[in-house]
């Protein structure tokens, strides 16, 4: 189904990703977590890209009571590290769709570079996503997003916002 | 401000029997040039654990303050730290940050050095240089002083001065025994990856600061759990208690004596009392529900490391407004797996650039850094709990865990911070 209708498929894919990107750029933190299905899987590896998540750290693994954490936390007004907010943009670039496991999915890897700004100092982050989307009654929904920064083996400064 | 071109006293920075610490300690680059060399180039630093090089020929690459530094384990097993320069023109010869390898080849002119530091290659020697060219001269060159504990691995650029074991003095090798002793076979093993976080304050902001966590930790994930399930956060509570205690270990060591707490309650599930019953097998039963109570030593060791379950925490001085911290998880040997998972989903929750806890943390210690700059009152305030500090025997604890003979005060108290400057002093006015 997808693979006859890959162009209104990849339209769609890219509408979502600059949806979503937009939503995470602007800290709209509900409405974020509205972009997720219930099975969450959120997922900022550490030092290499591919691992067990069991048996290896990462800089995100959420799952949906931990990402709930994480907004709840953002809105509390008690997240000191985001008081103020990041002022943050974000160019997604390279999209291309890969085969999905199930037929109600699609999984898109793509690039982006995340430019964030607090207290006056810039931060430039480059990274590789892969969203497996998948078609609910709502529409288009997060499965799972993984991000792969080119510096997840370097000291980061804090990654407090959505990214 | 104190500045490079002046001479230092250290003694007019500091009036800790009022109380009061010059914000010049933490944001002169004079001083700093001090530390690196005082603290970081001449007494003890960690730098790795034995568990990251566990096969023969592993090495991987660490700091000394601002000199690289190799720990390897060579062909025969034994550990080695080696200044990662050539000996020829001081390239540096290892890139990687871990790996294994026979040999170590500088990339420059070829000279090539086995893993156990002697040089075995000398491109086109021959009648390059005098006949009586000994190589075993130009071995690679060892740290002036490596020692070790429990697998933890230590190196000093100095040949002289104190022992590991006076460095560390009894106290603190009972923190790492009581780190070491949640696994049943009293192991960690420190090769399950790291968050690293870079802070822009001075690396003397290391934690065991009891009055901050109601406010600065108010939106952790555990108490935004807690709101939603209708229960107050425990952080408020703490600092009402009496039992827990802030404690000088000596030496500059301090930590949050959290071990009556009760923190960590396991689940019940059939790993969790696996995980039980091999404790009590291997420690009996008052010792093993001591070491399980406890929640870990929350301890911080001078000058770089910090043990706060599940994470060994290591420091990286970069100037006076710059630190790096690496969280590692370090797993327990011996147990289930899903403890070991636990520990994992604990740090990331916390710790690390994007957890609950590390990063508002960070940023108190910016604001902190940001705050200092102002000169027209430099003195900060670090007096709190002065008037009950008292010397305690830590009677309760299994003599293996037992912190004797140290100063303690409340929980919240300031008594960490004025210890670890009493030790700072006396290490930057080391003659």
């Amino acid at each position: 189904m997808i693979a006859a209708s890959v162009p209104i498929a990849k339209d769609a894919v890219e509408a979502f990703l600059f949806h979503e990107a937009r939503l995470a750029d602007e800290n709209r933190y509900d409405e974020w977590f509205a972009l997720w299905t219930e099975d969450v899987r959120y997922w900022v590896p550490a030092n290499i890209d591919e691992y067990d998540p069991d048996e290896h750290v990462s800089i995100v693994y959420d799952n949906r009571d931990r990402l709930q954490d994480r907004i709840d936390r953002l809105k509390s007004g008690g997240a000191w590290s985001q008081e103020p907010q990041s002022r943050m943009r974000r160019l997604i670039s390279n999209v291309q769709l890969e085969p999905p496991a199930r037929p109600d999915e699609m999984v898109a890897v793509s690039n982006f570079v995340l430019g964030e700004l607090r207290h006056g100092r810039e931060a430039v982050y480059f990274a590789q996503q892969t969203h497996r989307l998948r078609l609910t009654a709502g529409g288009l929904r997060m499965a799972e997003k993984k991000v792969l920064l080119v510096k997840n083996n370097e000291p980061l400064h804090n990654l407090s916002f959505l990214i | 401000m104190t500045t490079l071109a002046e001479p230092l006293a250290i003694s007019s920075l500091l009036r800790l029997d009022e109380g009061f610490v010059h914000s010049d300690v933490y944001t002169s680059p004079a001083i700093f040039e001090r530390e690196i060399e005082q603290i970081f180039h001449r007494g003890w630093v960690y730098v790795g654990h034995d568990s990251e090089i566990p096969e023969h020929g592993d090495y991987v690459l660490r700091w000394i303050g601002r000199q690289s530094v190799i720990m390897n384990r060579d062909t025969h097993g034994n550990v080695h730290l080696f200044m990662n320069r050539c000996r020829h023109r001081a390239n540096s010869v290892c890139q990687f940050e871990s790996g294994n390898s026979a040999f170590f080849r500088c990339a420059y002119h070829g000279w090539t050095y086995k893993n156990d530091g002697e040089l075995v290659g000398v491109p086109y020697a021959e009648g390059a240089y005098e006949p009586d060219f000994d190589k075993s001269a130009f071995s690679l060159v060892p740290a002036p002083r490596m020692a070790t504990y429990r697998g933890f691995v230590w190196g000093s650029l100095s040949a002289d001065g104190p022992s590991l074991d006076d460095h560390l003095g009894p106290a603190a090798k009972h923190a790492i025994d009581l780190f070491c002793d949640h696994s049943p076979v009293g192991e960690i093993e420190v090769r399950h990856g790291a968050n690293k976080s870079v802070i822009y304050a001075n690396w003397k902001f290391q934690g065991g600061d009891g009055y901050h966590p109601p406010f600065t930790h108010q939106a952790d994930f555990g108490t935004m759990r807690n709101q939603r399930a209708g229960r107050p956060s425990p952080l408020l509570g703490m600092i009402k208690k009496d039992t827990t205690l802030s404690r000088d270990l000596g030496n500059g060591h301090f930590c949050l004596d959290l071990r009556t707490m009760g923190r960590s309650p396991l689940p019940d599930t059939p790993w969790a009392r696996a995980y039980l019953d091999s404790m009590l097998d291997a420690y009996g039963t008052e010792r093993a529900a001591y070491i399980m109570n406890s929640g870990g030593p929350h301890s911080i060791l001078m000058p770089n490391i910090q043990l706060l379950n599940p994470d060994l925490r290591v420091l990286r001085p970069i100037a006076a407004d710059q630190f790096e911290i690496t969280f590692y998880c370090a797993f327990l040997k011996g147990v289930p797996k899903e403890v070991n998972t636990a520990r994992l989903r604990l740090t990331e929750s916390r710790m690390g650039p994007a957890g609950s806890v590390n990063v508002d943390d960070v940023e108190m210690f910016e604001r902190n850094q940001l705050g200092m700059r102002q000169r027209v009152e430099p003195w900060k305030y670090i007096g709190r709990g002065m008037t009950r500090e008292f010397v305690d025997n830590d009677v309760g604890a299994p003599p293996e865990y037992r912190y004797e003979n140290c100063r303690v005060a409340h929980y919240s108290d300031e008594l960490t911070q004025r210890a670890q400057l009493r030790w700072w002093a006396a290490q930057m006015e080391r003659p």
